[in-house]
């Protein structure tokens, strides 16, 4: 499957509004047709045909909005940015941290001191 | 003049920390990280139609497969795990799925800045309560070291009493500038992000489009099959039974057509709302448009639970 290069979104939103359009119109054409004619089979291989090309069609902008993606290499940009706001979150909930070893260091510290007094 | 100088920098942080504001960032972290999880399991999705239209095809067209001569080499330690694969008996290659990794990359990306940015505005009333209990902690045992070096239990109850007081004191202090640098770095981070966070919601946007017309055409290739198999009935003159069954599938069909268009494109709505977050961070929002925001946002997260559970 070889990734197609575009122009640009517009033209896939042309080329879709098309496909859509040519679908609709089979669909209606099918549901007036004779059950056992020759136009009703013809008309059910034009609406998969077009629900193939559609199918294609949306394959073919997502491979064209993976390259953009690839190319703008936006997912670092954005990543850097989310592990800045972690490690500031990370910063306030140390500083509690913090507070809390000093707590145990002068709980130690009294316990030292107290045994040295005992002696 | 030095306490001088924190009292107005702590008044000015306390101004810029309003709830509303906080309240926005974490609505919009949490639908920016569900529109990503939206999106990443509609590629999933895409990705297992593809296996399955790939495996279909192979049938239709009776084609026989077996395992490649690289899955006996596995019992050797050390050989390569990918080279066992299924393959064609005709020597040609079988049509791989597309992963689409830059846009699941993308997606990833996104929902972790939400997620991030939630994490940082988290209700400063958690750290209020651990940051106040560590000081009175610490205070107490200052009060125990005292004691211990003075040799003697007396005014301990005091101390503890007073020292206890200035921790809540100081805690106060603490939190403050907890919610006013909160505050600051969300506004860095998001006032900074925004050109690539607008660029990556309209990409994925689009990508949302593209994912639609998979899905809906999808879903009508379903219908369109049923319809098939329905005509046939009708016409060999199966019984009514038979005819009921599939007609009665055409019209699940069709109801599971109308739910693949109802999928809201999200992304839209996320770059809208970090856009006002931008307006909100350089002072130009009000809090009435900060509420709204929280609203919307707790809306279109609601319609994305919804959705994510119908895919």
């Amino acid at each position: 499957m070889a990734k197609k290069p575009m122009s640009n979104w517009g033209t896939w939103q042309q080329a879709r509004n098309t496909l859509v359009t040519s679908l609709g119109m089979n669909m209606d054409a099918l549901n007036d047709s004779a059950l056992a004619s020759a136009e009703r089979t013809q008309l059910g291989k034009n609406i998969e045909r077009t629900l193939a090309d559609m199918q294609e069609h949306a394959l073919n902008g997502l491979r064209m909005l993976d390259l953009e993606a690839a190319d703008a290499n936006l997912a670092a940009l954005i990543t850097a940015q989310s592990k800045e706001a972690k490690r500031e979150a990370d910063r306030i909930k140390n500083a509690t941290k913090d507070v809390q070893k000093l707590t145990k260091l002068v709980g130690k510290l009294t316990e030292l001191v107290g045994l040295f007094g005992g002696l | 003049m030095k306490s001088c100088f924190w009292i107005v920098a702590v008044a000015v942080l306390m101004g810029c920390s309003a709830p509303e504001y906080r309240g926005s960032v974490m609505s919009f972290g949490v639908a920016a990280d569900k529109a990503a999880k939206a999106q990443s399991e509609r590629l999933s999705r895409l990705n297992e139609r593809q296996i399955a239209a790939v495996r279909g095809q192979l049938a239709a067209e009776r084609i026989s497969l077996a395992p490649a001569g690289a899955c006996a080499a596995l019992a050797i330690p050390g050989s390569k795990v990918k080279d066992c694969v299924v393959v064609r008996s005709d020597g040609a290659d079988i049509a791989q799925p597309e992963t689409f990794t830059s846009l699941a990359a993308l997606n990833k990306a996104v929902g972790a800045y939400g997620n991030s940015l939630s994490l940082l505005a988290a209700d400063v009333a958690g750290d209020a309560a651990a940051f106040s209990k560590s000081l009175t902690s610490l205070a107490t045992s200052v009060d125990g070291l005292n004691a211990t070096l003075d040799g003697s239990d007396s005014g301990k109850t005091d101390n503890a009493a007073r020292l206890a007081a200035g921790a809540t004191i100081i805690g106060g202090l603490g939190n403050t500038f907890f919610a006013g640098s909160r505050v600051a770095k969300l506004k860095e981070i998001i006032v900074e992000t925004d050109p690539q966070i607008q660029q990556a919601t309209s990409l994925l946007s689009r990508a949302s489009e593209a994912l639609l017309l998979a899905e809906v055409s999808s879903a009508i290739g379903a219908a369109n099959t049923t319809r098939t198999r329905l005509d046939r009935a009708i016409l060999t003159g199966a019984n009514a039974e038979a005819v009921g069954k599939l007609q009665a599938k055409l019209f699940e069909e069709v109801a599971v057509v109308r739910q693949t268009a109802a999928v809201r494109d999200s992304y839209a709505a996320v770059g809208k709302a970090h856009a006002s977050l931008v307006e909100a961070s350089v002072g130009g929002a009000s809090l009435d448009d900060l509420k709204a925001s929280i609203f919307e946002l707790a809306a279109l997260v609601a319609l994305l639970d919804a959705a994510v559970e119908d895919l």
